[in-house]
């Protein structure tokens, strides 16, 4: 497996520019020859496509909601990280980097990391110009606010929509293009595959999510934008309809798959209440600021938080995080809300939350400066709780987030597969084992708008420039027929119990959760990793799919995606297996201080994880790609 | 809780459609709408019969997949709420609920309660956008937008193309729809080099579509899960009539 | 100048004239108004008769006259013309209609039925007052002389209403308002008399008659309904929206939409009330 990261020569400030000098370029009437595949219409997949359409390449895009508006990305809310240094506070794109390389816990690469953070300034600039009507000041100016895990105020938002407006910015720029006729916008698809000539990415066979038919697209290259896995859990924040199998197709066909087992847990969600849940909802990380969280000391403690006696609340962030309290990072936040409840501690008899408290600031600042500050989240909370949080203490509980491993890429966020691009969450190149608040977004735009527009001109520069692919390839037919043969056998499949794709993901989830989640170890995981084979084996036995393959079908759409995150369950799990250390979202208990911090072991683990797949149900092969630290110094994260 | 729903069953674009009626047992208050449908469809999944069809993603109000009409209203009873993010405490027990599709002519019934938005995609790319490639940008803070002018931008760029409002006017009208996107670009200073052509290309491809003319009932306001206001429906007229009578530019 | 076609017949355009035509009826029926409430002048009905006299001669008024009747026929034609493109947007109507009451008021989602009502009620005014004035051909049965005396004071009157205003002394200059074909001088037990077309004496014995009287109540009240809505909405099409002023444009809208049709109806019912008592 060649899994070469192609890292420019020079110092970390210049390899960029550099790079940009000497890689090849396609020439302007030479780009209107090309083909690209862009999957995905979220923060990436949208800006790439405009982008590369600008340039005057041709471009089809796929996505399968209604609309490429509707991706993913626009559930974002808290905001994005550039290094402008407005405020005059000490940023820096040095410091954005620094951060950024830090808060990933030291698994990520140095080269395309300082990238990214020269890269974040040029995206405000874009978004600006493109009528992002980010939050501004009184004088005219953009505003800012802080993220955690940074000492300045770098993070530009759009009240609480910022990826809703960055991804509508970026989808009016994609508009722009489709009507100029450079874009061919194609919703409601679904890509199943991805099809490889000559071991090149050469096309996609799709399936048009409406009317069942199986459809083939060739290009020069493809670029998959199709976001992150948090889905493999089932619940999650993400949209529904997340999902891997674009990414993990292309891993099927030879595409490593890094760091699978780098999940982030994000600390304020609203708590599971029910089996029929479809989903979960994020309560912005700002409230942490005014919020004290706690539980009671007593276990199985029934009583009605009013009734709790001040001396019987164990507010465990303050207690055991003097300094940080409240304010601990993500993954410190969530692990030990994990701690409590498994200690019986729980404020939801059964289930699984803890207190965020606004008593204390109501009492110190007044109920209308709290109601300015959060007044919207309030809202949200109460219209999905019932409960009145200026009244009664909100409950939280940490949820998956985000998925920071993905398609492993080089310098070029090209995958080992020539021609075959990931980017945004789909990738896993710049967040480490732990991303930033504020930074998948800027990932996602660097990647799109001010990286592939130059990267993909590397490799396009080399192909024929009038031999394009043809769908009446062969290897679009073979590709196709898999296709057909797979979901054949979800619909035909008779089962003495049949199962729907639901039940069985709700279960695949749980596994996940409870061994593979918050806080791993060796033990939970052997047995997890047993657990998710017998369930892949009872998928393919009881799966039951409803209605037929020529029509609009959901359920089908289901089973196929589940199918999938069976198998990238079990990688998940073999990744954090081997990983033996605790870093960023990847927490072992085997591994970690005495006052139980994370242990990350930088002599035998500061490399990426990537996986090479051997086959169904065969043991996938990790390839570890050493990380050399050229500029920072690797240093131990701690918040006591 | 239980429940009685009436759910407009269509096959596809071409078949005649019906209400069929359906009874729900033991419903909970905690859950959204969209997840007593699952349990709806979970059960018909479990007897054999077809899923009700819908569409949804994100589950938090703010994609637009989601959206039905509700005892005849967008988005259901509650104000400034989503289809997904109703919640079955605003009904009670014993009630019967209608479940139909968006109707308007401009967006086609594709199965059961999904509809074709696709004219929403055509109305922005007539014009919702300002031409601004890649790398063409000056300093983000070279053009200071007064705090407000930002702010009311920004209420109206927060439009989640729902379509509630094509669904809950009785013109089926994509006025405030439109409206939003010219008067989040034609409030901001970058937005203005291409105002005049916007106001008139977005209105004609709305025109073209087959939505109906606004007559000002304000319903679409009411029902808009972002709380769009008609004002920026006013601002969309007078931006049209500046631009087709008194402007230069005529967009074809 | 763009296609005026291409813009008369988008969805905003057709919406402006609706808003043009309607804020200018709007105009007219202060002007209307103003104009009838001279009947409550205590003056032998002499005001009103000048003042319909000057509406119905007058060539300023004429050419305003045939403005006004175009400002009607587009304001119809093109409110038929939305109705129609606006019904056929939606072909299909929902299941369950009781939920449109939520969000918008009746009278926004009836300017059709409203306006449509008072359509005829405009036709049968017309033809009773404007009609009869204008081409002589009133309803049967309503007498409609008044009696002046060629001094120029009014002497001699005969009818309910003429009666109560005997004492009083009006001065009325000669062929000021009264039109050749409609007077003729008479003469009788020596004072000089002129007989005149009297529109206070046509409204009057019009509003003698119940039905009618409730017929113009109704129709008031629909106009109530129609311009409730429509006063505000044209400020809204024509893009007159500020903060400032919206608010006052909503009440003053507000005001004018019961305050107008309510003094139009009290002139019938007042008549009425008076010929009763
Ligand atoms: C609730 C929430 C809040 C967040 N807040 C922030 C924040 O404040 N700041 C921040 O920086 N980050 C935030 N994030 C993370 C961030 O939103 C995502 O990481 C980012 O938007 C991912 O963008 P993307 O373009 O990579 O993918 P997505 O936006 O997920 O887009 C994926 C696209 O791929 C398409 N697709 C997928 N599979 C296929 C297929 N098989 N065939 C065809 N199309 C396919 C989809 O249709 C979609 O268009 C948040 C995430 C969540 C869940
Ligand atoms: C004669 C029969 C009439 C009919 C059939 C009629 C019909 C309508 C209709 C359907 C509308 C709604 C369309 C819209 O809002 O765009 C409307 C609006 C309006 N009508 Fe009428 N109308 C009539 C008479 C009048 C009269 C006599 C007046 C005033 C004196 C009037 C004033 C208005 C106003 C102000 C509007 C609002 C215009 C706007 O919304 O832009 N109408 N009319
Ligand atoms: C209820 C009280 C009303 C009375 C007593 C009344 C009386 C009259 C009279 C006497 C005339 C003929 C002479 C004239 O022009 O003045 C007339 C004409 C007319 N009226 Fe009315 N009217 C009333 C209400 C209305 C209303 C509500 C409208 C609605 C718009 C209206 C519209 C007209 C029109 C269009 C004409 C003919 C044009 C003109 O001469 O000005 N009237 N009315
Ligand atoms: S204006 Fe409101 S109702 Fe209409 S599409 Fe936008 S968000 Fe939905
Ligand atoms: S409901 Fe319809 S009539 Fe106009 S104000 Fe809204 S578009
Ligand atoms: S599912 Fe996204 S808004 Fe309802």
């Amino acid at each position: 497996m060649n899994l070469d990261p192609n890292i420019p020569e020079g110092p970390l400030a210049e390899k960029w520019t550099n790079h940009k000098f000497n890689i090849k370029l396609v020439n302007p009437a030479n780009k209107r020859k090309f083909h690209v595949i862009v999957v995905g219409t979220g923060l990436a997949g949208a800006s790439a496509a405009a982008s590369l359409a600008e340039l005057g390449y041709n471009v089809t895009t796929f996505c399968f909601q209604d609309s490429p508006r509707r991706a993913h990305s626009i559930a974002a809310q808290g905001g994005i990280n550039a290094a402008k240094n407005y405020q005059n506070d000490g940023d820096s794109v040095y410091r954005l980097f620094y951060d950024t390389i830090k808060g990933g816990d030291y698994r990520s690469r140095e080269a395309n990391v300082y990238r990214l953070s020269e890269v974040s300034v040029n995206i405000i600039d874009q978004c600006v110009a493109q009528g992002v009507p980010f939050a501004r000041e009184y004088g005219g100016y953009l505003a800012n606010r802080s993220f955690g895990g940074a000492q300045v105020s770098r993070t530009f938002y759009a009240r609480g929509q910022t990826g809703q407006q960055l991804l509508l910015g970026a989808y009016s720029a994609l508009s722009r293009q489709v009507k100029s006729g450079k874009v061919n916008s194609l919703p409601r698809r679904e890509v199943l595959d991805v099809v490889l000539i000559d071991g090149h990415a050469k096309g996609v066979i799709v399936k048009n999510l409406l009317t069942g038919e199986l459809e083939r697209y060739a290009g020069d290259a493809v670029v998959l934008a199709s976001g992150g896995y948090g889905n493999v859990y089932f619940l999650s924040t993400n949209a529904m309809n997340s999902n891997v199998s674009a990414a993990w197709r292309a891993h099927r066909k030879g595409a490593a798959f890094a760091n699978p087992s780098y999940v982030q847990i994000h600390p304020t969600c609203i708590p599971v209440s029910g089996h029929y849940q479809s989903k979960l909802t994020l309560m912005s990380e700002s409230l942490r600021n005014d919020g004290r969280v706690w539980v009671p000391k007593k276990q199985g403690d029934t009583r009605k938080a009013s009734e709790i006696p001040e001396d019987e609340r164990d507010y465990y962030l303050e207690r055991k995080y003097p300094s940080f309290g409240n304010l601990v990072p993500r993954d410190v936040a969530s692990r030990n809300a994990k701690y409590v409840v498994d200690e019986g501690r729980s404020v939801i008899p059964g289930r699984e939350a803890v207190y965020l408290d606004f008593r204390d600031s109501i009492n110190r600042l007044g109920k209308d400066a709290i109601e300015a500050r959060y007044g919207n989240l309030f809202e949200i909370y109460e219209r999905i709780m019932d409960d009145n949080p200026y009244e009664v203490p909100m409950k939280i509980f940490p949820a998956v987030h985000y998925t920071m491993g993905g398609l492993w890429v080089d310098y070029n966020l090209m995958t080992n597969i020539p021609g075959l691009y990931a980017l945004g969450e789909a990738n896993f190149s710049d967040h480490g084992a732990n991303r930033l608040g504020a930074s998948a977004l800027m990932q996602g735009l660097a990647d799109g708008y001010f990286v592939i527009p130059f990267t993909i001109g590397d490799y396009l520069a080399s192909q024929p420039l009038h031999d394009h692919p043809q769908v009446d390839h062969p290897a679009f037919a073979e590709s196709e027929e898999s296709v057909k043969v797979e979901l054949d056998q979800y619909l035909s499949n008779k089962s003495s119990s049949p199962k729907s794709a639901d039940s069985i993901h709700q279960r695949l989830g749980k596994i996940m959760w409870n061994y593979c989640g918050m806080a791993r170890n060796k033990e939970g995981l052997t047995k997890a990793k047993g657990m998710v084979r017998e369930l892949r084996q009872e998928f393919y036995r009881d799966i039951t799919v409803p209605g037929s393959d020529d029509e609009f079908n959901p359920e089908l759409q289901k089973a196929w995606r589940l199918a999938d995150f069976l198998e990238l369950g079990e990688l998940m799990i073999d990744d954090a297996l081997q990983r033996e250390e605790s870093c960023g979202g990847h927490f072992r208990e085997e591994y970690q201080t005495d006052n139980g911090e994370a242990l990350r072991d930088d002599e035998n683990f500061a490399f990426v994880g990537a996986w090479e797949y051997k086959g169904k149900d065969q043991q996938a092969q990790l390839h570890k790609k050493e990380l050399n630290f050229e500029f920072v110094e690797l240093k131990t994260r701690s918040y006591v | 809780m239980n429940l009685t729903l009436k759910i407009w069953r269509q096959k596809g674009p071409d078949s005649k459609g019906k209400m069929e009626s359906y009874e729900m047992k033991e419903v909970s208050t905690d859950m959204s709408f969209l997840e007593m449908l699952d349990m709806l469809n979970e059960q018909l999944i479990q007897g054999g019969k077809e899923p009700v069809a819908f569409d949804h993603d994100c589950r938090e109000g703010i994609c637009g997949s989601c959206g039905m009409v509700i005892n005849g209203q967008p988005h259901g009873p509650k104000r400034m709420t989503t289809t997904c993010q109703l919640h079955m405490r605003s009904f009670s027990e014993g009630d019967t609920i209608y479940i139909e599709p968006w109707r308007a002519k401009a967006f086609p019934i594709i199965k059961d309660l999904m509809v074709d938005r696709t004219a929403f995609d055509q109305i922005i790319e007539s014009g919702g956008y300002i031409s601004a490639n890649t790398g063409n940008a000056q300093d983000a803070n070279e053009i200071p937008i007064g705090k407000d002018i930002a702010n009311e931008s920004m209420s109206a760029a927060e439009c989640i193309g729902c379509g509630a409002c094509v669904a809950s006017c009785k013109n089926a009208s994509a006025m405030l729809f439109t409206a939003a996107k010219v008067s989040h670009l034609g409030l901001l200073p970058q937005g203005q080099p291409e105002r005049m052509a916007r106001a008139q290309a977005m209105v004609k491809t709305m025109d073209d579509a087959g939505f109906g003319n606004c007559t000002n009932t304000g319903a679409c306001e009411v029902n808009c899960p972002k709380g769009i206001s008609i004002s920026y429906i006013a601002r969309m007229n007078a931006d049209f009539v500046k631009s087709s009578v008194f402007s230069e530019t005529t967009v074809k | 100048m763009p296609s005026s076609k291409t813009f008369l017949s988008s969805s905003i355009g057709q919406k402006l004239i609706m808003g043009l035509t309607g804020l200018f009826l709007v105009s007219f029926l202060v002007v209307h108004l103003s104009g009838n409430l001279l009947l409550f002048k205590d003056d032998g009905g002499l005001s009103f008769n000048e003042y319909t006299k000057f509406m119905t001669t007058n060539p300023v008024v004429k050419i305003m006259e045939w403005v006004l009747f175009a400002g009607f026929i587009f304001h119809i034609v093109y409110a038929i013309r939305l109705s129609w493109q606006n019904n056929r947007a939606r072909p299909q109507k929902y299941a369950f209609k009781k939920g449109m009451g939520n969000s918008s008021s009746w009278f926004s989602r009836n300017m059709g039925v409203t306006g449509t009502i008072f359509l005829a009620f405009l036709i049968v005014h017309l033809v009773m007052f404007w009609g009869f004035y204008k081409y002589g051909q009133g309803i049967e049965g309503i007498p409609i002389e008044t009696v002046y005396s060629q001094s120029w004071k009014v002497k001699d009157a005969h009818g309910p209403f003429i009666d109560t205003q005997l004492n009083q002394e009006v001065m009325i200059e000669k062929n000021s308002y009264l039109d050749e074909k409609k007077f003729e001088l008479l003469k009788s037990n020596g004072v000089e008399k002129v007989k005149a077309l009297s529109m206070t004496e046509v409204v009057n014995n019009s509003f003698q008659r119940p039905e009618i009287v409730i017929f113009y109540a109704i129709a008031m009240l629909l106009l109530a309904f129609h311009l409730s809505h429509g006063f505000q909405s044209a400020f809204q099409t024509l893009g007159l929206v500020h903060k400032k002023y919206t608010p006052i444009v909503l009440t003053v809208g507000k005001i004018f939409a019961v305050a107008v049709p309510l003094l139009f109806a009290i002139i019938p019912i007042f008549f009425y009330v008076r010929s009763v008592l």
